[in-house]
């Protein structure tokens, strides 16, 4: 009995040494001590699905990281917060010549950036090289242009060909601005080297180089991104100083933390979802999104190769039902331009549904026999619609005007890969721009990027490329206008993007959440949010 | 699942032809009576039988397609709609009731095949042993170890998301539990006085494999197997839960619920696919239960024990 | 195959040397373990290879994808433009140097990915092995000590349940019932996201709360394991009362019990002195299996309860033709399995030593 004992205590001490051996090992602490009710109180908490892979702004490409990117960077110019209206930022003023082809802009004095330099024109110079030449995803933005500097305080972009949709497009976070000797410092290369040599790349995950609200407190890839207030920031502090990004895939999840206190923001659900919150726990802000989902029907083979075909599957889908399926806010698209930019067709001119004259283009076609195959990302979803469900009406809806529809979802990738190959026949996707400009979606036109993987050519229809090629250098808003709808007119006759429907981006907050604002692109700012005392 | 491997028997003199017909008998009415007094195992029959009537006449039970969009979506479980209907107007009662189509028939499907492979690959290795055996078990050590639903998923997604892909997937990540059994069994037998007299009068190998060692290697393996199906619905779930299984518009349980979880409060979406997983793997579990207490020695010799 | 095998029995002849049977034993095991690894890259690489995605589509923006230099260039800086097997060498060769290859999806080496979620991931499994374990050995002792009556009838519904119940949605329908609609419990995440970050430190939550001394956050964190441990333990939970009512039972039969009793111990003092002792075995090595299946199954756990661990990182791999990372996490989660199935089997050998080495 004894032995047994002995054994028992030596067994219990070796366990508790154990414990305490690995907790003393671990050597935690916790900066700050402990959390007040404030601090908690200013912590805004936003749950996003977070694709990023970088924080590089020469080098991101995706939602989660350009969110996160204009909280830590600013550029020259932005939105002004929930508007479409273009404002200096670190730009004091600009000129622009008059056939749009030189943009001069004065830079803000005395503004220093986190890491420690101070703003000259010398560093917009090197991030916007670095983004052309790191050839990363964004690059293409930089095609055309010169970047030089006219002393310290003037920054000139230059082109052949008149850009008038410059402007728009230095708002993206690509054009973000950091400190060029402190990113040189981490082996930044701004010259044609940088592609092969750059290893500045991952430092922006670990620490800011901005001159934005917030900085970068912590980045966890899948997990969590925090910001906290700059103690560089040289305007007015936020109500919110810690900006918590925190990964969440899942809808429903999203769905009950809003209503329950476990997070503060999302943007993440659709209209039909939002419907589905208690309105006394959540405030809503509505807003179209600059994107339209379409059916594509492609020249790859099988019958989408048939004009009056594609003018069947045009006149067959039930458009209604698909915006109803989409919910409060949605629109029907009128083409492959959203209704919410600049040259798009008008709201009230789109495709109705005619079901006996669908049914005779399908017999005029002579190909009802055959099979469709449309394909999409099924675990891709937009303004929080499922792609799934979309699909899905759209293939019970031309089953009844008598086609033979096959769905083909697969995870968004494999269906991506299948499109770039240009061995997809018909497929459902939205094309999110990159910056909010007319001219983004040229890459529809023949010739274009996107029609190339559909097997349309110039040479398939001509006329259309010579109204693109018009649109791109008008200079005159209504003029530029004008023309872009020219030619998205000419896109729409040839029934090869069949304009499905706009939805709108949700944001929802907690009701401690006041002065809900998106701007055009459907970007929050977070530094404008304020903080409600119930 | 099941650890123990059933220990070969110990008495082995071959009884005459008749002898053997009149014990099959008295041996199939021993079953009977035994299931009438194993009640779990009854419950489990009687789930599995309502289902196979559901799957049977699946278009006159189910009151619409289970595709046709109604145009009231997201209505509560009513008389018109007993389970409500989904985001599409679907009315989810027929789709759970089309689903079993899907789900049960793929599952039964997927462990066929992979009890097939396992117990040819479990007999060749256990009957031929050195060299073959070694690699061949190997091998499975080999898939034991990996972590099955990413196997799973990596293969449905090497191949396509379909559910066909996903059974195949199922298959590779079954077969070798099947393979480890039949080869324990097998090795078991193979010495045994039986096979070893009917190969000394001269039976070939594959003649003794199929004669003497099939028979009694066969019981172990289907209760195995139908322990397994619950699981294999579980698996096709799973991989379509993750969007790497079943697609749309297929009504595939897992699916489904995939779907619904995006609306929670039209819980009727997910819920009702779920109950339909439980109460197959549920049954599938029982049946194999009260199958294994009939083959299982050492549960026999408990059995007895009590009634002694 | 047959290379592995030939050297296997090269191996094994070389490892006959050492005479003590339990390091023999060990390092035949090891041995095989490696041999495993390579099979396991071998199967999954073949795997990744046939996803169709193109991992540079994956990476790159729709843009960039298009732009043939853009896409040379990747392709190169990521050793993607060297055929298949050259690949898999060089991936084989950085492995023995301890290079895991970069993540795409990360952009960080695949170790230090693997070594900041595996904590996670292993914080989760342990706390639902030690719920599994202690309420699965109670249920099962109670089953089996209460034949027939009410514990063994309810603790047969549990592991029925268990194993019947597909843990996506149970978890789902736990986040409504316990987060929705009670609002006790957290609907996912590891720790309140408000509380403040904790420096250095394991990356195992509870200890480094304990550590750094903050009572609250350790609450927290506890608070956050209870729904996903549950219901990642629930397959795990049945089988071990499957296996301890079995095995209690028939050690309740064997004679040295009976003469436990005949001397006149209590009940309580045979079970604890005896049963549970004899049982343990058995318990330990369905642990031991139960953990592989644990480790996968935190794919859907963790996808259901966004928990940023090592089942998250494999889900995106598969679905973005990650191929180092989705290499790495199979790998890293298979000799896991192995090796603590090697220790358990080691264990059983101390617990009762007349089990043979075979």
């Amino acid at each position: 009995m004894a032995k047994t004992a002995i054994r028992r205590i030596a067994a219990a001490t070796l366990a508790i040494g154990a414990s305490v051996a690995l907790v003393a090992c671990s050597g935690a602490s916790v900066e700050g001590g402990g959390n007040t009710g404030d601090e908690a109180n200013a912590t805004l908490i936003f749950d996003l699905g977070l694709e990023m892979t970088t924080l590089d702004p020469a080098q991101i490409f995706d939602v989660s990281a350009s969110t996160v990117d204009q909280a830590i960077y600013e550029g020259l110019v932005n939105y002004k917060p929930g508007t479409d209206e273009i404002q200096g930022v670190l730009a004091d003023s600009w000129e622009v010549n008059d056939d749009a082809t030189e943009y001069r802009f004065t830079l803000k004095n005395d503004i220093t950036f986190e890491s420690g330099g101070t703003l000259t024109s010398a560093d917009v110079e090197f991030a916007f090289n670095r983004l052309k030449n790191i050839q990363g995803p964004p690059a293409y933005l930089m095609d055309g242009l010169t970047v030089t500097t006219d002393g310290d305080d003037v920054v000139v972009i230059s082109s052949e060909q008149p850009r008038p949709e410059l402007l728009a497009m230095l708002v993206s976070s690509n054009f973000a601005v950091y400190d060029s000797e402190a990113i040189i410092a981490e082996g930044g290369l701004s010259d044609e080297s940088a592609a092969t040599d750059d290893t500045a790349g991952s430092v922006f995950t670990e620490s800011s180089f901005g001159t934005g609200v917030y900085t970068l407190e912590d980045y966890e890839p899948n997990a969590e991104v925090t910001l906290a207030l700059s103690d560089n920031w040289r305007g007015d502090a936020p109500d919110f100083t810690t900006v918590i990004v925190r990964d969440s895939r899942s809808i429903q999840q999203q769905s009950l933390n809003i209503q329950n206190g476990g997070s503060d923001v999302t943007i993440s659900l659709s209209s039909p979802q939002v419907a589905e919150l208690d309105e006394s726990k959540v405030n809503v802000l509505s807003q179209a999104l600059p994107q339209v989902i379409y059916l594509q029907l492609t020249n790859s083979g099988g019958p989408t190769t048939n004009a009056d075909y594609r003018k069947a599957v045009a006149l067959g889908l039930d458009y209604d039902g698909l915006v109803e399926i989409a919910g409060a806010g949605a629109l029907q698209g009128t083409s492959v331009i959203p209704t919410a930019v600049l040259g798009s067709i008008p709201e009230d001119d789109v495709i109705a549904r005619d079901v006996d004259a669908a049914k005779a283009a399908l017999e005029a076609s002579g190909m009802a026999d055959q099979e469709l195959v449309i394909s999409f990302g099924s675990d891709y979803s937009v303004g929080g619609q499922d792609m799934g469900l979309f699909a899905q009406k759209i293939q019970s809806d031309l089953e009844e005007i008598g086609m033979t529809v096959t769905l083909d979802g697969a995870p968004t990738q494999v269906s991506r890969t299948a499109n770039q190959e240009g061995k997809v026949q018909a497929a459902l996707w939205p094309f999110p721009p990159d910056f909010v400009d007319p001219s983004q979606f040229l890459i529809h036109s023949p010739g274009g990027l996107l029609a190339e993987r559909a097997h349309w050519a110039v040479e398939d229809n001509p006329e259309i490329d010579a109204l693109a090629q018009k649109a791109m250098i008008v200079i005159d808003p209504e003029e530029r206008a004008a023309a872009y709808e020219e030619w998205a007119r000419a896109v729409r006759e040839t029934n090869r993007y069949i304009s499905v429907v706009e939805v709108p981006q949700n944001l929802v907050t907690s009701k401690r959440v006041g002065n809900l604002n998106m701007d055009v692109a459907g970007n929050v700012s977070f530094e404008t949010l304020t903080l409600e005392q119930p | 699942m099941s650890i123990e491997n059933a220990t070969p028997p110990t008495t082995t003199s071959i009884p005459a032809a008749a002898e053997r017909r009149r014990m099959k008998i008295s041996a199939t009415l021993h079953v009977v009576k035994r299931i009438l007094r194993m009640p779990l195992f009854a419950v489990g029959l009687s789930i599995v039988g309502v289902w196979l009537i559901v799957i049977i006449f699946a278009g006159q039970i189910a009151p619409f397609s289970p595709n046709a969009q109604l145009g009231i979506a997201l209505s509560p479980p009513s008389w018109e709609h007993l389970f409500g209907t989904d985001a599409l107007g679907r009315d989810v009662f027929s789709r759970v009731v089309h689903g079993s189509r899907i789900s049960l028939v793929y599952s039964v499907i997927l462990v066929t095949a992979a009890m097939l492979i396992g117990t040819v690959i479990g007999m060749i290795s256990g009957f031929f042993g050195g060299r073959l055996d070694e690699i061949l078990m190997r091998l499975v050590d080999l898939f034991f170890a990996f972590p099955v639903i990413i196997l799973a998923m990596a293969v449905a997604a090497a191949l396509g998301a379909s559910v066909q892909n996903a059974v195949l997937a199922g298959i590779i990540v079954s077969w070798p539990i099947y393979a480890r059994t039949v080869r324990g069994l097998v090795v078991g037998y193979r010495d045994a006085e039986f096979v070893v007299s009917s190969r000394l009068a001269g039976m070939g190998s594959g003649r003794s494999i199929l004669v003497d060692l099939l028979p009694s290697i066969a019981g172990p393996t289907l209760v195995l197997a139908t322990q397994d199906v619950g699981a294999a619905i579980l698996l096709l779930a799973s991989l379509s839960f993750l969007g790497v299984g079943a697609q749309p518009p297929m009504p595939e349980w897992g699916a489904m619920i995939s779907e619904g979880v995006t609306y929670f409060s039209s819980w009727w979406i997910a819920v009702f696919p779920g109950l339909a997983i439980v109460t197959v793997a549920l049954a599938f579990n029982l049946l194999g239960d009260g199958l294994r207490d009939m083959f299982d020695p050492k549960m026999k010799r408990s059995i007895q024990r009590k009634t002694k | 195959m047959t290379i592995g095998t030939s050297a296997r029995a090269a191996g094994a002849r070389a490892l006959r040397l050492p005479r003590h049977p339990v390091l023999s034993y060990t390092l035949r095991r090891l041995g095989l373990t490696l041999l495993l690894g390579l099979g396991i890259t071998l199967i999954t690489f073949t795997l990744s290879a046939l996803v169709p995605i193109d991992p540079v589509v994956a990476a790159l923006g729709e843009r960039a994808a298009g732009d043939p230099d853009i896409v040379a260039n990747y392709r190169a800086k990521h050793g993607l433009d060297e055929p298949l097997p050259v690949q898999y060498w060089v991936y084989l060769t950085g492995l023995l140097r301890g290079d895991w290859g970069m993540s795409l999806q990360t952009q960080r080496p695949v170790l230090q990915d693997l070594l900041s979620y595996a904590p996670a991931t292993l914080e989760l499994v342990f706390a639902t092995i030690i719920m599994a374990v202690v309420f699965g050995v109670l249920l099962g002792l109670a089953a089996a000590l209460y034949r027939n009556r009410f514990p063994d009838h309810f603790a047969r519904v549990i592991a029925l349940l268990g194993v019947s119940t597909p843990i996506f949605w149970f978890g789902i329908v736990m986040i409504l019932i316990f987060f929705a609609q009670l609002g006790w419990l957290p609907s996912g995440g590891r720790i309140d996201p408000t509380m403040p970050k904790i420096q250095g430190g394991t990356g195992f939550l509870i200890l480094d709360t304990i550590s750094a001394g903050q009572p609250a956050m350790l609450w927290s964190v506890m608070k956050h394991l209870v729904l996903p441990s549950i219901v990642l333990g629930l397959s795990t939970l049945g089988l071990i009362i499957r296996i301890t009512r079995a095995s209690v039972l028939e050690v309740l039969g064997n004679d040295y019990v009976r003469a436990g009793h005949a001397k006149g111990l209590s009940s309580g003092t045979v079970v604890r002195r005896y049963v549970l002792r004899a049982s343990a075995g058995s318990i330990l090595t369905i642990t031991g299996v139960a953990f592989g299946g644990l480790l996968a199954g935190t794919v859907l756990i963790e996808t259901v309860f966004t928990w940023p661990g090592l089942g998250l990182y494999a889900y995106r791999s598969a679905t973005s033709a990650d191929l180092n990372s989705i290499m790495g996490v199979t790998l890293f989660v298979s000799v896991s399995y192995i090796l603590v199935n090697l220790i358990v089997d080691l264990f059983y050998m101390i617990l009762d030593p007349r089990v043979r080495l075979t």
